[in-house]
């Protein structure tokens, strides 16, 4: 297989392809093939490292295949697939080609096997991705993008420090298990940590999916993230501080979406919980726990998909994601509401969805070892998904209040979109063998015990139960038009108005101190042109006899320089 | 057959081009002088892979000319700097026949086509003989021999702008002093030693040791093909030859005749010489060093302050040598490293400017800065070419300027040199300005109300493609040029006399 | 305003949790720690956490709820509803 040889390949070839297909339905096919042709050429190789790229003294290698990034790669083909077939009806091409770029981008890091090009593609994924926040086309999406794009190069530029040191420190780029300790694994796992939303350094992601466009969105949820989790499972597993923050993230985002306005953002706080019950099975590191962070990944790229689609087919018929100014849509859109429920049972881990399978493994490895406040942290945040995502999200758009709104069902491409992934959802529920047949350890792990199925089921029902408790009380929280802080107030309010007062000081010192140089820089530029510009002293064309002088001048010193 | 063939090679190098040029003079009437120079010039580019791929191992070909047994024969010495330079040369040549045949068409008088080919090919067996030859006099004839066909392609110009003639005479007497300097030098070595061919020169050298009248003659020697390769402040000739020379000889010149002068200066430097000569090292650090710092800034400044975009380049060029020769004035092996991978790189970014310099002078009839106002609107191609060739020459990452000025900053910190290394990073930052002073001009400005061009044919963009296209392959995939590069500084530094027996 | 939690999905509800809860009691079950052992963990640790947590956020939202135009005009969220069914909803 030649030097350069990567799936991420094909899709970039058929992004430089796409804008050239003037035709959008041949556009669209040709999109729907790409996963697909890019999917053919890893799924039935053998595992392996393939590709070699001296560059310098160092050595690239572009394609690793084994288990980790395999299920990774499938589930980013599979993630690629679904979002396009759910952005069917887009023409806009910029969007089109920034999906293919991001897809392939993020799939290239999954492939990835030394620092330099997970580098490189982990940059890629932060600027193809961001055209999706701009296809929005408007003020407020343009400057979230900003804010996304500086946090997410941010990341990349933390992560380029810490390859250097750490290259410095071991002499070697591959990508492999680090321990924490040294400066170099520090940058690199913070960076890590910001595409993983962090608590803390979580906040890019609530501002910037819901300000994406719907298509957008449902890409945007699939790759970022979930390709953190993948570095953090090959680089850091088994380091127990991520115990603790992956226990915090599933936790505290849980109040915030329970209270969220924008259902997009409510789904973003909940990819930031899921994402929490991931990094807890890194940090526990066994066998089973990391098995089970990799099938919640995958189970969880496809139901949070489904959600964000469900939410999104909405918002294309009524404009709208807000919850105060939906509800009652189950008559006009039910096909929508079947598979947004689908999603919302999966994602709460009812049995005979994929979230019960995948997240009971993480569970229980926290369980066996011991961990029991992060037990009980991971049971009460199971508890919170499903009262935003599995409750709250379908609640308030297909019940709650009726707002009378007139609309159509989700349009085929979308329901087709849907129907795959909840079909995905319930099979990988019903037959979960063939998904742990596909994880990096074997699986001896039987999620359909009768203990295990009934405690699951007492604490959803019981908790479904509190709810209507709730509602019927009038206890349950009406949904309010506006805006909840976050930590990225401490960057969009605080700091800005800090450095406004700062910088109207500084910017009266600059003046005086400006006015006192822009005289001698002006004197000093004019120097510059007198003698540089093209009738000054140096560029004239001058005669041959000075030329003659300077071979003169040049020997002579040469001369000198010789007999000394 | 075919490996008494393989065997001819080196000669055939030369011979080739040199028999094709009358030729063409002969017979080159109607656009048949293009056709057989454009097959010349390929046939000598494989010839030049060949060699390079059959030295690419460090082997050495030695070729006895006529049979005739150094040191009285002339030898023909085929190792992997030259090989590498034999490569440029006539690569170089052959895009630039591709793309001078529609400037050529504009620029030149149909019916002085025939002899202009017929020159070109005279130049490049020059350039080639300095390359491949291994006698030091017979480096001088074909230096000649380059220089003054290379004065009649400048003169060329004329057709456009009678400055060609002016600027052709003034580089003659300029040119003709050098020559003559090199010649003295020479003269004084073979005074010393008896002896022309370079490896016994060398051998000889380090018997004689040190005396006043070997001194001289490297004075001497230094200061010619300094002046060839335009050092600063003997760079007077270089910006009008290079302004008025029609494009594709810009283009061909400025790619591949300083470098052979750089290669020809290394040849001297570090073979005959040997690099442990304590006053080499003297002239080498207290001369070369700040004169082409010195360089790298006034000619950038000027550069920046240019009205014409060609007379831009060769002024550009000047502060590019600059970068080449604070390479070899390191004395290392990184430094040298630096000077063959700028050397390369310089050819292929300068080559795709001086070539988008004649694509606008093709279409919009000027160079003139202002005048291309907008330009990119009409030309996008060109104009991207200009826009990444460009690049390169600053040295941004995934370019071959990148890398070469990684090895230069690379060298300089290594010798605890760091404000060489700061100036270096910081003349970049000028680069940057006169690259971008083009750019924002030919994309950012309105275009002059009315003025349409059309883009270039595509006999020129392809050409011109191929360069631009080149720097950005090689600043990826930095394996062939470095690992050259650092086997020629091997070959120069660590067995500069051994490796020369 | 009419509710979709009628008087029968909470019978509804009801039924099924007084099913699971008394089916604790008939096959019990296991558990890691101890205190999860215990009858009802489950039923009691659901019901008692999901109102804790309504609660809690209520509060929160308290402290954090501001107008739309909070961020003024570099948000997305005071901007007006988009036109359904464009390309770049």
């Amino acid at each position: 297989m030649s030097d350069l040889a990567t799936p991420a390949l094909i899709y970039f070839a058929a992004a430089l392809v796409t804008p050239f297909i003037r035709w959008h339905i041949a556009r669209a096919i040709f999109l729907l093939s790409v996963p697909l042709v890019a999917l053919a050429t890893f799924a039935f190789a053998q595992y392996g490292a393939y590709s070699n790229l001296p560059f310098f003294e160092l050595h690239l290698t572009l394609f690793r295949l084994d288990a980790l990034s395999y299920v990774f790669a499938l589930v980013f083909s599979l993630a690629a697939f679904l979002s396009l077939l759910y952005a069917w009806h887009i023409r806009d091409r910029l969007e089109q080609v920034s999906s293919l770029l991001y897809a392939g981008a993020a799939i290239g890091a999954v492939f990835a096997a030394d620092l330099v090009t997970l580098f490189v593609f982990w940059e890629g994924t932060a600027i193809a991705s961001v055209f999706l926040i701009w296809a929005r086309r408007t003020e407020g999406a343009y400057h979230t993008g900003l804010r996304y794009l500086a946090i997410q190069v941010g990341s990349g530029l933390l992560l380029l420090v810490g390859i250097i040191l750490n290259y410095q420190d071991t002499g070697s780029i591959a990508f492999e298990h680090m321990e924490l300790g040294s400066l170099a694994t520090w940058l690199i796992f913070l960076a890590f940590g910001i595409k993983c939303a962090f608590p803390l350094l979580n906040n890019w992601l609530q501002d910037a999916y819901p300000a994406a466009t719907l298509t957008g969105t449902v890409t945007l949820s699939a790759f970022t993230t979930k390709l953190a989790v993948y570095a953090l499972a090959r680089g850091f597993a088994g380091t127990e501080i991520l115990i603790y923050i992956g226990a915090a993230m599933t936790l505290f985002p849980v109040f915030f979406a329970a209270i969220e306005n924008n259902l997009r953002r409510v789904l973003a706080y909940s990819l930031n919980n899921q994402l929490g019950f991931m990094v807890v099975g890194i940090g526990i590191g066994t066998p089973l726990a990391l098995d089970g962070t990799v099938a919640h990944a995958f189970a969880h790229v496809i139901y949070k998909g489904l959600l964000f689609m469900s939410v999104g087919a909405v918002l294309y018929r009524t404009g709208t994601d807000k919850a105060s100014e939906l509800g009652g849509l189950w008559k006009s859109m039910p096909l929508t509401m079947m598979f947004c429920i689908v999603g919302a049972l999966s994602i709460s881990a009812f049995p005979l969805f994929s979230g019960f399978i995948a997240k009971s493994l993480i569970v229980s490895a926290s369980a066996d070892t011991g961990h029991f406040i992060v037990w009980l942290v991971l049971l009460a945040a199971s508890v919170g998904v499903l009262e935003h995502a599995g409750i709250k999200i379908p609640y308030s758009m297909f019940f709650g209040h009726d707002r009378g709104l007139k609309v159509k069902e989700a349009p085929f491409h979308m329901l087709l979109a849907m129907g795959l992934a909840a079909a995905l959802c319930i099979l990988v529920g019903v037959w979960p063998q063939q998904l742990y047949a596909l994880l990096p350890y074997p699986v001896d792990y039987a999620p359909y015990t009768t203990d295990h199925v009934l405690t699951q089921l007492q604490l959803l029902f019981f908790a479904g139960l509190a709810f209507a408790v709730l509602i019927r009380t009038g206890r349950y929280p009406v949904e309010l038009r506006g805006v909840n802080l976050d930590i990225d107030w401490l960057y969009r309010r605080f700091l800005p108005n800090l450095f406004s007062r700062l910088s109207s000081a500084i910017r009266a010192l600059w003046q005086a101190a400006a006015r006192f140089a822009a005289g001698r820089t002006d004197r000093a530029l004019v120097l510059l042109f007198r003698a540089h510009g093209p009738h000054g002293l140096i560029a004239r064309a001058w005669p041959t006899s000075s030329m003659v002088l300077w071979i003169a001048v040049l020997l002579g010193i040469t001369l000198v320089l010789s007999y000394l | 057959m075919l490996q008494a063939l393989l065997h001819q090679l080196p000669v055939l190098q030369i011979v080739l081009p040199l028999v094709a040029a009358p030729i063409v003079a002969a017979f080159g009437g109607n656009g048949r002088g293009w056709m057989i120079a454009f097959a010349t010039s390929l046939i000598a580019f494989a010839v030049a892979a060949t060699l390079f791929a059959e030295v690419l191992d460090g082997s050495v070909i030695s070729y006895h000319l006529g049979g005739w047994a150094p040191p009285i024969g002339i030898e023909y010495r085929v190792d992997i700097l030259n090989a590498f330079v034999l490569v440029i040369v006539s690569g170089v040549s052959a895009i630039c026949l591709l793309y001078a045949r529609a400037s050529i068409a504009a620029e030149v008088e149909e019916k002085n086509h025939a002899f202009f080919y017929a020159t070109f090919l005279l130049c490049m067996t020059g350039l080639l003989g300095v390359t491949i030859t291994g006698d030091a006099f017979n480096l001088f004839v074909f230096l000649e021999i380059s220089s003054l066909s290379g004065y009649a392609l400048i003169s060329a110009g004329a057709k456009r702008d009678r400055r060609a003639l002016t600027a052709a005479y003034n580089y003659l007497v300029m040119g003709t002093i050098g020559a003559t300097f090199f010649v003295i030098g020479l003269g004084l070595l073979y005074m010393l030693t008896g002896t022309l061919n370079m490896a016994d020169l060398a051998a000889r050298l380090t018997g004689y040791g040190d005396s006043r009248t070997l001194r001289m003659g490297f004075a001497f020697i230094f200061v010619g093909i300094a002046l060839k390769l335009a050092m600063f402040p003997l760079h007077l000739w270089l910006p009008n030859a290079y302004t008025f020379a029609p494009s594709a000889v810009s283009s061909f010149l400025s790619a591949t005749a300083t470098k052979v002068a750089v290669y020809a200066l290394l040849r001297i430097l570090f073979t005959v010489f040997g690099f442990d000569s304590a006053f080499e090292a003297n002239v080498l650090r207290l001369i070369v060093l700040p004169l082409a710092i010195v360089a790298i800034f006034v000619a950038s400044f000027v550069a920046i302050f240019a009205e014409d975009l060609k007379r831009m380049l060769a002024w550009s060029s000047i502060a590019q040598i600059g970068y080449m020769l604070i390479g070899i004035a390191l004395l290392s092996h990184e430094g040298l490293m630096a000077t063959v991978i700028h050397l390369f790189n310089h050819a292929v970014a300068k080559a795709a400017l001086f070539m988008v310099a004649g694509a606008f002078m093709l279409r919009a009839g000027t160079t003139s800065i202002p005048d291309l106002r907008g330009i990119a609107r009409d030309m996008p191609w060109t104009s991207a070419a200009f826009v990444l060739a460009g690049l390169s020459l600053v040295g941004v990452p995934l370019t071959v300027g990148f890398i070469s000025k990684w090895y230069l900053v690379q060298a300089a910190l290594t010798q605890n040199l760091w404000p060489v290394a700061l100036l270096v990073v910081l003349s970049s930052l000028l680069t940057l300005t006169y690259v971008w002073r083009i750019t924002e001009t030919i994309y950012m400005r309105e275009a002059p109300a009315g003025v349409r061009r059309s883009e270039a044919p595509l006999s020129m963009l392809i050409p011109t493609w191929i360069f631009t296209g080149l720097s950005l392959y090689f600043g990826i995939d930095a394996g062939l040029t470095s690992m050259a590069a650092s086997r020629a500084a091997n070959a120069l530094l660590g067995a500069s006399n051994l490796f020369w027996q | 305003m009419k509710t979709y939690i009628t008087n029968k999905v909470l019978i509804a509800l009801g039924t099924i949790c007084f099913v699971l809860a008394g089916l604790d009691i008939a096959i019990g079950h296991h558990g890691s720690f101890g205190i999860d052992a215990l009858p009802f963990f489950y039923c009691l640790f659901g019901f008692v956490i999901y109102v804790a947590l309504i609660f809690a956020a209520k509060a929160l939202r308290r402290l954090i709820l501001r107008p739309e135009d909070y961020y003024g005009r570099n948000a997305i969220d005071a901007e007006p509803a988009q036109r359904p069914e464009a390309d770049n909803v």
